[in-house]
């Protein structure tokens, strides 16, 4: 005969938590529920507390030796979600969002740009369908309880299982699981880049209707629509000669490169290929060479989690952005090869 | 040559060769003397920016920011050089005979003769100019700014055959940055904080 206490990991848990249930404990007994839970049904829970909390609050970003920050408002009505981010340092601008209509006004220049981030609908499908990448390229690992913007959150580490991706710590609210601090770790564990709120409020009364009408007011603006035409690899004649374990392809677009300096002054088009495993995305832009302007091939580093890489390709050039070591952008610039 | 007397339709022109780096460096110096003469100079080049900008799908930097650095490099010229010095041209460019009359080991700020700091100050103003207007919008703009944005990019040891550090900043890098973050969104951190994240922290090419 086997006694419950004899059994799984889980069955143990379970009965711990059946316990402290039964003796009405506070919520902040130590139950590691994120212990069993796999990275991907742990960031689904991180994913829906994102949607359903409304709250106000002070943004911080670190990365390398530079510093943003911004004020937040959000607000879930139903299955629309409302948001606005006033940028408090750098260009003043102020970015509202409702569901994947994004609109970002510029009040010095009056120039607003309207996006639509398509990718907002891809989760939690996405999520779901590379969960098995997830976990096994991914391992999770509770650190603990620890107080961020006077909020008690749950702390987590994810340790990538190679060479090839970044790991996390992220601090999620306690009860819904919503993210209040996330940090990029390198190889070596140390801290590459930091998004943090330095003062929340949950719960805060914030009215849909008021930021609806926010949005709205672009009385004044010369309000330009920023498009990315979707395609495929494959009809712009690029091809992988090989899979960078744990990626996937996650959409191809063509799109405008802005003038840049010493530039000719035209427009010129440039495929963006975007892969993601999950958890880290990498976009392989391709432009035609052009001598004056392509001057530097290799990797680069611009302070933070993100990180190019430059490769001329006969007569392309190559550049390879994303939130990976150097060396897996050297793959992926590598792999992608000519078609016709 | 840009001269005082030029309409404002050839100072345009040249307004615009200047943005796209297509002015000849001896004009340059003659442009901006014509342009300091026309009270609607700043306004012309924020408007040929933000065209330029909005045009190829970029979103212009403040447009006070613009204005901003202009004042402040004319208040950077006044500290730099005697006042009566600074309206005098930057014309001697094309003299470089300044320096050959110092002795080698004169501390390099005796050596910095009238010539050479309008030199210096002609190659300032047209590597600001191309230089994304952001940049000097956040300089000169925000008071709470905690952003270097003028923070050089280190290319990789190993990137560069010597296997030294360079320091460059590169606006089409920035561009495709920004590029990527805004199609960024396949990644599980976009909805908890990774949109947010991007919103606040902002990329020159943005």
């Amino acid at each position: 005969m086997k006694f419950w206490w004899q059994g799984s990991k889980w069955q143990l848990l379970a009965g711990v938590c059946v316990l402290l249930v039964g003796m009405q404990l506070p919520a902040q007994a130590q139950v590691p529920v994120q212990e069993v839970a796999p990275v991907s049904a742990w960031l689904l829970r991180l994913h829906e507390a994102s949607r359903h909390r409304t709250y106000t609050g002070t943004f911080v970003v670190t990365a390398g030796t530079q510093m943003a920050s911004a004020k937040i408002w959000h607000v879930c009505e139903g299955e629309q979600q409302l948001e606005r981010i006033e940028s408090l340092s750098g260009t003043p601008r102020s970015t509202f969002r409702r569901n994947d209509e994004v609109l970002t006004l510029y009040p010095t220049a009056r120039v607003g740009i309207a996006e639509t981030r398509e990718t907002f609908g891809v989760f939690p499908a996405l999520l779901k369908s590379q969960s098995g990448a997830l976990d096994e390229f991914y391992a999770l690992k509770p650190m603990g309880v620890e107080r961020v913007a006077g909020i008690e959150a749950d702390v987590v580490q994810i340790t990538p299982k190679d060479g090839l991706r970044y790991g996390y710590r992220v601090w999620s609210e306690k009860k819904s699981g919503l993210v209040v601090q996330l940090q990029t770790l390198d190889v070596d564990a140390k801290v590459l880049e930091q998004s943090a709120f330095s003062e929340l409020q949950l719960d805060a009364a914030v009215s849909p209707a008021k930021l609806s009408q926010l949005m709205a007011q672009t009385e004044g603006y010369r309000i330009e629509r920023r498009k990315a035409e979707k395609t495929t690899a494959a009809a712009q004649g690029w091809a992988m000669a090989s899979a960078v374990p744990g990626f996937k392809p996650a959409g191809c677009y063509t799109r405008p490169i802005a003038l840049l300096a010493g530039a000719s002054g035209k427009t010129e088009q440039s495929m963006q290929w975007m892969f993601s495993d999950g958890l880290a995305t990498v976009s392989l832009f391709v432009e035609a060479f052009d001598a004056k302007r392509h001057l530097h091939e290799g990797a680069a580093d611009l302070g933070g989690a993100t990180r190019t890489l430059t490769r001329k390709a006969g007569a392309w050039w190559i550049t390879a952005v994303g939130e990976v070591p150097p060396s897996t952008l050297a793959q992926f610039a590598q792999a992608l090869e000519r078609k016709k | 040559m840009a001269n005082m007397t030029e309409t404002p339709s050839a100072l345009h022109a040249q307004l615009s060769a200047l943005a796209d780096g297509e002015l000849p460096a001896h004009e340059i110096g003659a442009l901006l003397d014509a342009l300091e003469a026309q009270p609607q100079a700043h306004q012309w080049w924020t408007a040929h920016h933000a065209t330029s900008a909005v045009v190829c799908g970029e979103v212009v930097a403040s447009a006070s920011g613009e204005v901003a650095f202009w004042e402040r490099l004319q208040g950077r010229l006044a500290l730099e050089a005697p006042a009566s010095t600074v309206s005098a041209p930057v014309v001697p460019v094309e003299a470089p005979v300044a320096m050959s009359a110092t002795a080698a080991n004169d501390p390099w700020w005796k050596s910095m003769r009238l010539a050479s700091v309008a030199a210096m100050v002609s190659v300032g103003v047209v590597a600001a100019l191309v230089w994304p207007s952001s940049q000097e919008a956040q300089l000169s703009v925000a008071p709470v700014s905690v952003v270097p944005v003028t923070a050089p990019v280190l290319v990789a040891a190993g990137a560069d055959s010597t296997g030294a550090s360079v320091m460059l900043r590169d606006p089409a890098l920035d561009a495709l940055m920004a590029a990527h973050q805004q199609m960024g969104g396949h990644s599980a951190w976009q909805a908890p904080s990774g949109f947010l994240r991007n919103a606040t922290f902002e990329t020159s090419g943005r």
